[in-house]
């Protein structure tokens, strides 16, 4: 009784670790995508609307959804809050502290990162080229996301029941 | 010190200057930053530097040095962390901040079609800490007006750093107020505010206090604001900053031709070195100008040398500071 109590737990622990390993390859272009999209919306405050960073910043943290969003609208509050520290650092520290909640890797990460060093800092025309180059990068990215996605997502999931079921069999 | 002049500085220097005097605090008129060389305050007319521990000195080796990060931190938080919205202002080489405060700016030059295109590597600031002095213009008015409403057109006549942009706003809020205890209405004022000094607008809204029937045209040359304001507003006075150019001659004659009276200022250390300015010794012999304000430093900044009609015979003469 205990053992095939046993048995069902382990199959369902690593099913669903491999739905979860799934998922990640199924959101991250998603959230690639929603990233572009912010960086556009970003590009149209600062070129036409001439709009304060941290204005812009909250209005796209509030049009997009998940940890994507919390990107933009926790750099919105940090430029405001953190008295008297650099645009990056407020940017920086808000991509540090929601990275967690994405799906994103280190190298989306580091784009992100790279993108921060220019933020607001430079004239429209020069922030409307690094916004276009980092859009650039995520749309490469995404496309890798989605080779990875098509191999990959299927294959975590099967492999996640096929690994519980293999256990079961190896403890029997 | 002032809130506004605080939030723009980065916290080192923020400390600094809370450490100072709080008689110099409350009475610096400048405060100058330059990057990798000693900080300075302008103080009761006098250059100062200041040490870390916020001590006046005029050792410069005892002073702090501004960083490279302290720059970087003080445009960021001028611009609010959008230097993309300076385009202008980084043209124009200074911006106007919460309070009126100007600070200018220099840099390196981008150009552009042999115009300047905007500044970078920042490394200069000058902080000029904007005074408003409610009420100076109110023994004067009396002397620019005739019958009691009929406004003068006025010349201010005063060397740099004498206050008469000081003058010209207080003479226009008291225009634009009026005096009802006297049964005196306010008048329509159009300020043509070309280097947004006299006003200070940021966004539109003016931080200085000009009246409540004042219209600003910010950041507009003078001659083409003007015209614009006469057409557009109706003003029964217009208020501009340092004439000097043809343009400005046309414009204002253009001004008395339609009924709209001009209070203007004047660089110059007296009537006769700006009559030697032809540009502007041509309105004088036209008898455009009817009236002539002349300010000097002698007895502290604002001193009234004296009050002077078209013909240039003297009407007010007390040597006193207005301040």
């Amino acid at each position: 009784m205990f053992k095939l109590l046993g048995a069902t737990l382990v199959i369902a622990a690593s099913t669903l670790l491999g739905f979860q390993i799934a998922r990640n390859y199924q959101n991250r272009p998603l959230q690639l995508r929603l990233l572009q999209r912010g960086l556009k919306m970003l590009e149209t405050e600062i070129v036409y609307g001439s709009v304060p960073l941290y204005q812009a910043m909250n209005k796209i943290g509030a049009r997009l959804p998940g940890g994507v969003g919390l990107f933009f609208s926790s750099a919105g509050e940090n430029l405001i809050t953190l008295d008297g520290a650099s645009t990056f650092e407020c940017w920086r520290a808000s991509i540090e502290q929601n990275f967690f909640q994405t799906a994103l890797k280190k190298e989306d990460k580091d784009l992100l990162l790279q993108f921060g060093h220019t933020l607001g800092i430079t004239d429209k025309e020069d922030q409307m080229k690094h916004i276009q180059l980092t859009v650039e990068g995520l749309a490469t990215e995404e496309q890798i996301a989605r080779e990875e996605q098509s191999k990959y997502e299927k294959l975590s999931k099967n492999l996640g029941v096929l690994l519980g079921i293999l256990v079961v069999i190896l403890m029997y | 010190m002032n809130k506004e002049i605080l939030a723009i500085l980065p916290i080192s220097i923020r400390q600094i200057m809370q450490k100072l005097n709080e008689i110099v605090q409350k009475d610096m008129e400048e405060i100058r930053i330059r990057e990798k060389r000693p900080l300075e305050i302008v103080y009761n007319n006098q250059h100062l530097f200041i040490s870390e521990a916020g001590k006046l000195t005029t050792n410069d080796q005892e002073a702090y040095i501004p960083t490279k990060e302290d720059t970087y931190k003080i445009l960021n938080l001028i611009s609010n962390h959008s230097i993309y919205r300076l385009e202008e202002e980084l043209k124009r080489g200074y911006i106007t901040i919460q309070g009126g405060h100007r600070i200018g700016i220099v840099g390196k030059a981008i150009m552009e079609n042999g115009m300047v295109k905007s500044l970078k590597d920042i490394s200069s600031f000058n902080i000029r800490i904007a005074k408003q002095k409610i009420g100076i213009a109110k023994p004067i008015l009396p002397f620019l007006l005739v019958d009691g409403n009929i406004i003068q057109n006025t010349l201010i006549i005063s060397p740099p750093m004498c206050g008469k942009t000081t003058l010209l706003r207080d003479i226009a809020r008291e225009l634009s107020r009026g005096n009802p205890q006297l049964g005196k209405s306010g008048k329509k004022v159009g300020i043509v505010d070309e280097r947004s000094e006299i006003a200070g607008c940021v966004e539109g809204v003016p931080q200085n206090d000009v009246g409540p029937r004042t219209d600003i045209l910010d950041a507009c040359p003078k001659a083409e604001g003007m015209m614009m304001m006469i057409r557009s507003m109706s003003p029964d006075v217009l208020i501009v900053d340092e004439i000097g150019r043809q343009e400005d001659t046309l414009a204002i004659t253009e001004a008395r031709n339609s009924g709209v009276s001009v209070i203007a200022t004047a660089h110059g250390l007296n009537i006769e070195e700006v009559m030697k300015r032809p540009t502007i010794s041509s309105l004088i012999q036209q008898e455009i100008f009817t009236r002539f304000i002349l300010l000097s430093r002698k007895k502290g900044v604002g001193t009234i040398e004296g009050i002077f009609d078209g013909q240039l015979r003297q009407i007010y003469f007390k040597e006193k500071s207005y301040v």
